[in-house]
């Protein structure tokens, strides 16, 4: 006698014992199934209120021929955001553990999705199914069947695989234990096998987004040809949907520079270039996405070493080519990965040289032409940082200075923005090393005094305010010019070298020093009032007392002080912080320079006492 | 090392026991430090888009700095971005955020371009509700900031709390993540969620 309806069903599911005929238990099953599948919230609900759940413990035997159509029930409910605490609550899932150790397929199948769907977004379904051991045991099953491509397999495989991903997601602990356990080399094994399986592959890619995530998956992945796997895939792929999934997993991968290698030499820039081809001129939101994409994993690439080498091949590859085709392109996502791949290009000597001689220069100034006036910062930034980076090898500064470098670059000095400023101020700064001409006519140019002035008091932004700094330094120190020294003093920055000398980085401290000794060798007269505003002596005094101090800072505020001797007030300040007693300690220092210029020093304080 | 990193510095005010530090737990997995690393050679740097790279957010929470007020003032001479946060069960918490924001004012010389978030905590606590929506609301609008209700209990609003504040940034283009990794994590759960969990 079959119920026929589902309170019916009920009621007799909870007269039946455990050894009352199997028989009318199933069609008892059948119709909660039934029901399940007519409505499921009102079924599950009905359900729940039945007080049926911890009744299922007992009917999941593995004996009893019931099980599968008890686990699916337990799956189907588990649907439901709200059966699935109650499901960890009646104890369901130590029994469906131990019915992941059936041979029954069927079983196997229906246990995977209870678990998996119990787990779904649940702590207590996740907590109690890692309490059981349960991921252990379906990775062992994973790691033995990977290789079956039966269909019936290919679903179970599946079914396993999204269950581990419910169990772990959004959970570093559990997906560090998956990891642990070795389930990467099987599922990109897995991947290579079944990539004619839909279903199945986009279950591996999510589980690939997902553990890719953590910094201990990166080194698993690099050792395997998970690489080879998803450029392979990728070229199979038409639609739009499908890229996006294998784009998502390549991106953290990318992160490793090693993976970055396998995916240049599987074959991943082609494809990118293709993508980028094909996007470039499309209006579509999802040609967009997929042009933005496609150029930032370009750039991904560039940042490993290795990588970019390869690409750049020796600056006659295809690939770097079609990659400066993208600087004069009307499109901004392109001629910003321009930018950004020809900044991460420039990463050598070498490459940086060749890239000058075959006038990479007057494309990038071109293109920030372009982005003056209500100019796209990202693209300012990417640009001013090719140049910075071009500009660091001696030969290409003063060709990059004969090519008008320096003018574009303080078209920018308005920026409110502080990438851009801080780019700016590293070009500038890597232009005028050695090349004294330059730092003479930057130097003397009020506007960029004044507002490096302005920024060496940007507390905001610690690194505008250090290159600023160092940029004011620098342009004293390379052009050694008297008129550079009056238009820093005039603009109000020698306090803001002095107060460069107190930075805790020695090589700030360094560079402060040196432009202050050439400041009180060539104008002392006019810097003397800042000099004691600021405090300079005390700061030296400082210095020259810290046991941890430098060589190269106690023989630099040595020099300082025999300088600033030359002035009243500033003599007079030496002598009542008792320098000599400071200065005649370190005659004994074990660095020569040091000792000597303290013997130096020392005579001079004695003799102007 | 980096040679600089772009921080974004958000301070976040309040009285004892609103739940400000929960609501920055809630959040925040880490701190991040502001640095500048000067290098004597000139090194080559690997370039990424600064949109990406400004996402450094730091959280500073002011617990037990009242009692230290030059403290208080160097944490809003640096702050980007500032969260007063009072309990919608405590009128007194609210009165209390009133001369902290004169003193944000005070040291900032204006708020136009800074982002300032009012937050009534504890949303959740309906029944011991002693601030109602309308009054923060208006308080916001003399001060002219946003306002927000929130829960850390309940984790309502949190993100939506720190994703508005970071819209309210003119100056750059921020996107909401920690480290960057983090939205590219959220955005996959949720793609996780939508397409295949349910077996």
């Amino acid at each position: 006698m079959s119920p026929n309806n589902l309170s019916d069903a009920l009621e007799k599911l909870k007269l039946a014992s455990t050894d009352s005929a199997t028989d009318s238990v199933e069609s008892c099953l059948d119709c909660l199934l039934k029901a399940l599948a007519n409505n499921n919230t009102e079924a599950s609900v009905k359900i729940q209120e039945m007080g049926i759940l911890p009744l299922l413990p007992t009917l999941l035997s593995p004996q009893s021929s019931c099980t599968p159509k008890v686990a699916n029930i337990i799956a189907e409910l588990a649907k439901n955001e709200f059966m699935r605490s109650p499901c960890v609550g009646a104890g369901l899932i130590p029994p469906l553990i131990q019915l992941l150790h059936s041979a029954n397929q069927e079983v196997l199948l229906q246990t995977g999705r209870a678990l998996g769907n119990i787990c779904y977004d649940s702590h207590e379904g996740r907590s109690a199914v890692d309490l059981a051991g349960g991921a252990q045991i379906v990775a062992e099953h994973i790691k033995s069947l990977f290789q079956n491509t039966e269909p019936e397999n290919e679903k179970l495989l599946t079914v396993f695989c999204g269950m581990l991903m419910n169990y772990s997601n959004d959970n570093d602990s559990l997906q560090a234990q998956l990891i642990n356990m070795g389930v990467i080399p099987t599922l990109v094994k897995l991947l290579g096998i079944h990539s004619h399986n839909t279903a199945l592959t986009e279950m591996c890619l999510i589980a690939f987004g997902n553990l890719a995530e953590l910094e201990s998956s990166k080194e698993q992945f690099a050792s395997t040809n998970i690489a080879e796997e998803l450029v392979r895939l990728f070229q199979k792929q038409s639609e739009h949907e499908k890229k996006e999934m294998i784009f998502e997993v390549l991106a953290p991968l990318a992160e490793n520079d090693v993976i970055k290698l396998q995916l240049v030499e599987a074959g991943l820039v082609e494809c990118l270039l293709e993508v980028v081809a094909q996007t470039v001129d499309g209006e579509r939101e999802e040609d967009i996405a997929q042009l933005k994409t496609a150029s930032d994993l370009m750039v991904l690439l560039l940042l490993g070493d290795e990588s970019m080498q390869k690409l750049f091949e020796g600056g006659k590859g295809s690939v770097f080519q079609r990659v400066l085709s993208w600087i004069p392109s009307h499109n901004h996502q392109l001629q910003l990965a321009g930018a950004l791949a020809i900044a991460n290009f420039a990463r050598n000597d070498g490459n940086c040289i060749h890239m000058v001689d075959t006038g990479i220069v007057q494309k990038l100034l071109k293109l920030l032409d372009r982005h003056v006036e209500e100019g796209n910062v990202t693209v300012q930034h990417a640009a001013l940082s090719a140049l910075r980076n071009l500009a660091i090898p001696v030969v290409n500064k003063s060709k990059m200075l004969s090519a008008g470098v320096a003018d574009v670059v303080l078209r920018f000095l308005q920026s409110e923005m502080p990438p851009v400023q801080f780019k700016l101020l590293g070009t500038l700064r890597m232009l005028i090393d050695t090349q004294a001409e330059a730092a003479d006519q930057l130097g003397t140019n009020g506007k960029l005094v004044e507002r490096l002035v302005e920024w060496c008091e940007a507390k905001d932004h610690a690194g505008v305010m250090g290159e600023s700094n160092r940029l004011l330094s620098a342009l004293i120190r390379h052009s050694k010019s008297k008129e550079v020294v009056r238009a820093v003093i005039h603009g109000g920055g020698v306090k803001h070298l002095v107060t460069m000398a107190t930075s805790e980085h020695m090589i700030m401290q360094n560079e402060a020093l040196v432009a202050l000794g050439l400041i009180a060798a060539l104008d002392l007269g006019k810097t003397e009032k800042d000099f004691v505003g600021a405090n300079l002596v005390s700061v030296l005094h400082k210095l020259l007392s810290d046991e941890r101090s430098a060589p190269e800072i106690k023989y630099n505020s040595m020099i300082l002080i025999c300088a600033v001797m030359g002035s009243e007030p500033l003599h007079k300040e030496v002598q009542s912080l008792a320098f000599i007693d400071v200065v005649s300690k370190l005659r004994a220092h074990e660095n020569k320079m040091v000792s000597h210029q303290a013997s130096l020093t020392e005579q001079r304080l004695t003799a102007q006492s | 090392m980096p040679e600089q990193s772009n921080d974004y510095r958000v301070v976040v005010f309040g009285a004892g026991g609103v739940g400000k530090s929960s609501l920055v737990l809630r959040f925040v997995k880490g701190t991040f430090r502001d640095t500048y690393i000067p290098t004597v050679e000139d090194t080559y740097r690997q370039v990424i888009s600064c949109d990406k790279s400004v996402c450094t957010l730091q959280i500073t929470d002011t617990t037990g700095s009242h009692q230290f007020p030059a403290m208080q003032r160097l944490s809003i001479s640096k702050g980007h971005a500032f969260i007063l946060v009072f309990s919608i069960t405590s009128r007194q918490s609210l009165e209390e955020l009133k001369p902290i924001y004169q003193q944000v004012l005070a040291i900032k010389g204006t708020v136009d371009s800074i982002p300032i978030m009012l937050v009534g905590n504890k949303s959740d606590e309906t029944a011991q509700r002693e601030v109602e929506r309308k009054d923060a609301e208006a308080q916001a609008a003399t001060w002219k900031c946003a306002f927000m209700e929130t829960s850390a209990k309940t984790n309502s609003n949190v993100k939506e709390l720190f994703q508005e504040l970071l819209s309210l940034e003119k100056k750059r283009d921020m996107s909401l993540s920690i480290d960057g990794k983090r939205s590219g994590k959220q955005k996959r759960a949720d793609k996780l969620k939508g397409k295949c969990s349910i077996m």
